[in-house]
């Protein structure tokens, strides 16, 4: 037998018991699922950096047998000076919903969300494909615990803001592997913003199931917050159907290594998928954000535009692929990630891949990464500007098309609230 | 658009027009099908060599054993059978000919017809054009003849077939070969050091600023035998040298590998300009035969303020695999990297640079394009690396591709990884097709549809083309404009 990683060999060793407790364990299907997905990881283990798709993010901390173990009393704080004004909030701590801190009275006529551990075995219905190659996806399939799972009917178009938190701290050995699950209708429409926070060392791993139907819009925004001991390594998987338009937006400045992995595909003609975000990392903390965007029919847009500020010993990676099938014709692709290191420690490493099967498309990419102006920072300090207070405007200016790029007022406030107290941490 | 009859003519005769296809029928000295480590010494006996080299060759052979054949790049071929190619074939004449008279006239019959100019007489005499390039040609796996030795001799310049460098300077070839492309690289790289046979040394000395272009010619005309060609140029402080390099074999049907190394050594303020022209045999309209290119072409610029460009026109090949790099380890240093790969047919090409950079204020710049038609897949994979001491460190890439027709595909993978605050990169790439709007510019003044096509095409590959030195910037152009004919449509 070959080498497991400890991890792996304990989430092995620990299914069996897993199997008979989890939610859904009555339901058969549910049992025959979860072996698949052990099965197909157990062949896998965790991704290592020979996996061409993880040569940049090392997870050999999360998965040697001491991890956990090292964690320090005092905790580093995450950043909650703002708070962002939801009327309608669903809390999940250490990975199970929790109705007492949600707010889920009346919600919008049309909107249906309920908890994947009680529809486990008996509504919720998941498959693996076989030919599935993540492991992380595989593990979360063997050992999905909770979630959200959240249904818009037909033509509902609610204009308030649906707030998912994970909230999570230190504990048990078994990881969050939360499963959610979002389904928009027709010509739907919401806005939906998931909060991840924490204190101490844990291992985050949730995995979003995506469907947008024709004409349906979906604003997805995630603040990846988690403690800085944490490990948080997500999959969003997103459909569009035929004029539907995906918007995400992923902010993270949490999380010992962090990855937030998007898969789009697109199947529909006249669809979008905008996917952009910012990364604020500092001290030893890894950020890692990888798209695949897959044209597979004719006529749609998609965009990616990432940016990151890294201090300290701090690590950003993105990679970023766009997938145009033969035949996919009138396809517009656009991608940037642009990196400002502040730090001779920090680095970043860049991937921002074409592969184009169509000769009728456009598509461009760019990468960029450098330190800030000498020259910009010099002009403001001339005109009596501080040159902390310089650095800090010139951080902020860097950050905020991509932060323009938030369409809910409210979101964005809180967003830009967020990275001023992380630049004023600095 | 509608694709007339007569232009499905013109594709017919116009893909059959691989002009150096032709076989010459010159008898050949070859080793036993097969490779073990018998071949290995039969190779370095033939060469002669001292009993370093041949240790080292069955180090780098030990060395391959025991690697696997790399699948990361975006190319799909059949498993290439190593032990069906002949590793070592010599056309059965005088080698190392004292002068050209006696250099078989069977064998100068063939440049005469690739149009390489190896009567020094005549090139003086501007019969061939103005240009004074000295020129070493390799056939199969040896060098046939060598020019204009004398002249640069008296410079002080070495250039000489590695063979005889590895006879004549095992101080600087000891000193030097594998310092740049170690044996265990890559596989193909490690399977270049057991077996290679033939390539060109050249070595500038401190000062001298080299008086004409260096050129070498490879031609693989003996079937189904590899070709392993070593190159090895090195530029002393404050010299200058422009090498280039051309290469083409005739039609067959079935493959034939090509691996070679070149590895370049630049010191202090000194510069190498390689230009290439990669002409192999692409294989027919099916996809049938055609060469596989894998290269590993390396160049260190160990010196300060020391600088290196490569140039490169690919149009040949079944396969390309070769990405030449630059390590940018002297202080100020220079990488340049200037790239058109047009791929046609069933043609697959996966190429790019790799830029590291060490030394402070080092600066890079990589202009890629690739052009892909009919079922043709082109890939561009390239790294640009910043380590911690490049400080002030730049990189500029664009790469570009274009696409002619709906069943081709042009792919970007380019590796980014900074750790220097002070460095800047840029990369900006875009993918787009002929545009319909500047056809019909053209079309509307007069042109044909191809020749508009060419017009545009030139145009995209412009800022690669004038890099190239005169002689060869007007043959790459006609070149874009063969690979392409027919593509319209």
């Amino acid at each position: 037998m070959k080498n497991r990683t400890p991890l792996a060999q304990s989430y092995l060793d620990r299914f069996e018991t897993a199997v008979s407790t989890l939610p859904g364990h009555e339901s058969r299907s549910v049992q025959a699922l979860r072996r698949q997905g052990l099965d197909t990881f157990a062949a896998l283990d965790f991704p290592h950096k020979r996996i061409e798709e993880w040569r940049y993010t090392n997870l050999s901390a999360l998965t040697k047998a001491t991890a956990n173990e090292d964690i320090p009393s005092s905790d580093l704080d995450v950043i909650q000076t703002a708070a962002l004004d939801a009327p309608f909030e669903m809390v999940f701590i250490n990975g199970h919903f929790s109705s007492d801190e949600s707010r889920l009275k009346e919600l919008p006529e049309g909107i249906t969300l309920g908890s994947i551990a009680s529809s486990l075995g008996n509504g919720a219905v998941f498959s693996l494909s076989s030919e599935e190659d993540r492991a992380l996806f595989a593990l979360n399939t063997a050992f999905m615990e909770d979630g959200f799972s959240l249904h818009v009917d037909d033509h509902v178009q609610s204009e308030t803001i649906l707030k998912i938190t994970f909230r999570n701290e230190s504990g048990d050995q078994n990881g969050r592997h939360i499963r959610n699950v979002i389904n928009l209708g027709i010509g739907s429409k919401l806005t939906l913003v998931e909060e991840h926070t924490g204190t101490g060392s844990y291992f985050s791993n949730p995995v979003t199931s995506i469907s947008l139907s024709e004409g349906a819009a979906l604003n997805h925004y995630k603040l990846q917050n988690e403690s800085h001991y944490a490990y948080h390594l997500s999959l969003t998987d997103c459909e569009n159907a035929k004029g539907s338009i995906y918007q995400n937006f992923t902010f993270s400045l949490g999380a010992r290594i962090s990855r937030n992995e998007i898969k789009t595909t697109i199947l529909g003609s006249e669809a979008e998928s905008h996917l952009n975000g910012a990364y604020l990392m500092r001290g030893k903390q890894h950020c890692d954000t990888t798209t695949l965007t897959e044209h597979k029919v004719p006529q749609n847009i998609s965009s990616q535009v990432y940016k990151g500020v890294l201090d300290d010993d701090a690590h950003g990676v993105f990679q970023g692929k766009i997938h145009i099938f033969r035949d996919a014709q009138q396809v517009v692709g656009d991608q940037l990630s642009k990196a400002l290191l502040l730090s001779d420690r920090a680095g970043v490493d860049c991937k921002p891949e074409l592969e184009i099967h169509a000769d009728d498309v456009k598509c461009s990419h760019g990468a960029t990464s450098g330190e800030l102006d000498e020259d910009a920072l010099f002009y403001l300090q001339s005109r009596g500007i501080p040159e902390d207070r310089a650095r800090k405007l010139l951080i902020e200016a860097f950050l905020a098309d991509v932060m323009e790029s938030i369409g809910d007022t409210p979101v964005k406030d809180y967003f830009n609230a967020i990275a001023a107290s992380w630049l004023t941490e600095a | 658009m509608a694709v007339s009859q007569e232009t499905v003519e013109q594709v017919a005769s116009v893909s059959e027009k691989y002009k150096y296809g032709f076989v010459s029928d010159i008898e050949a000295d070859m080793a036993p099908l097969g490779l073990n480590e018998d071949i290995v010494r039969f190779i370095s006996a033939k060469k002669d060599e001292p009993e370093w080299m041949l240790e080292w060759r069955l180090k780098a052979y030990r060395y391959w054993l025991t690697m696997e054949e790399p699948t990361w790049a975006n190319v799909d071929y059949p498993k290439i059978d190593f032990q069906d190619i002949y590793y070592y074939s010599a056309p059965k004449t005088k080698v190392n000919p004292k002068s050209l008279d006696e250099v078989d006239p069977e064998l100068l019959e063939v440049y005469k017809k690739l149009g390489i100019p190896l009567k020094e007489q005549e090139v003086l005499a501007g019969v061939e054009g103005a240009y004074n390039v000295a020129v070493d040609a390799v056939f199969d796996s040896v060098s046939v003849a060598t020019t204009f030795r004398e002249r640069l001799e008296k410079e002080g310049v070495i250039f000489c077939p590695i063979s005889e460098a590895i006879r004549n300077h095992p101080e600087l070839v000891k000193k030097y070969m594998g310092s740049v492309v170690p044996y265990t690289d890559n596989y193909y790289s490690a399977l270049n050091c057991a077996v290679f046979t033939d390539g060109s040394f050249c070595y500038i000395p401190k000062g001298v600023r080299c008086p004409m272009e260096l050129s070498t010619y490879f031609r693989i005309n003996a079937a189904q035998t590899g070709q392993f060609e070593r190159t090895l140029i090195i530029a002393e402080d404050d010299s200058y040298v422009s090498y280039l390099e051309g290469c083409t074999a005739p039609m067959r049907d079935e493959n034939q590998l090509h691996a070679a190394v070149v590895e370049l050594i630049i010191m202090d303020n000194a510069e190498i300009k390689y230009s290439t022209v990669q002409n192999w045999y692409p294989g027919d309209e099916n996809g049938v035969g055609g060469i596989y290119n894998f290269v590993t072409k390396r160049a260190a610029c160990r010196g300060v303020n020391s600088k290196v460009s490569w140039t490169q026109v690919e149009t040949g090949s079944a396969i390309t695999w070769k990405y030449p790099s630059c390590i940018l380890q002297g202080d100020n240093s220079v990488g340049e990297f200037y790239s058109i790969a047009i791929t046609n047919n069933l043609q697959q090409a996966d190429t790019g640079t790799k830029m590291i950079h060490l030394g402070k204020n080092t600066s890079s710049t990589i202009i890629s394009k690739g052009i892909s038609a009919g079922r043709a897949q082109s890939t561009y994979r390239g790294l640009v690396r910043m380590g911690k001491k490049a400080e002030n460190a730049r990189n500029h890439t664009v790469c570009d591709s274009l696409l002619i027709g709906d069943k081709c595909g042009a792919h970007t993978v380019p590796y980014i990884e900074n750790q220097s605050r002070t460095a800047k990169i840029e990369h900006e790439a875009t993918t787009s097709k002929v545009s319909e709007e500047q056809l019909f510019y053209c079309q509307q003044r007069g042109l044909s549809e191809e020749e508009s096509m060419a017009l545009i095409v030139n145009g995209f590959c412009k800022e690669v083309l004038q890099k190239l030195p005169m002689e060869f910037a007007v043959e790459a152009q006609k070149l874009v404009g063969i690979s392409l004919e027919g593509s319209v449509g």
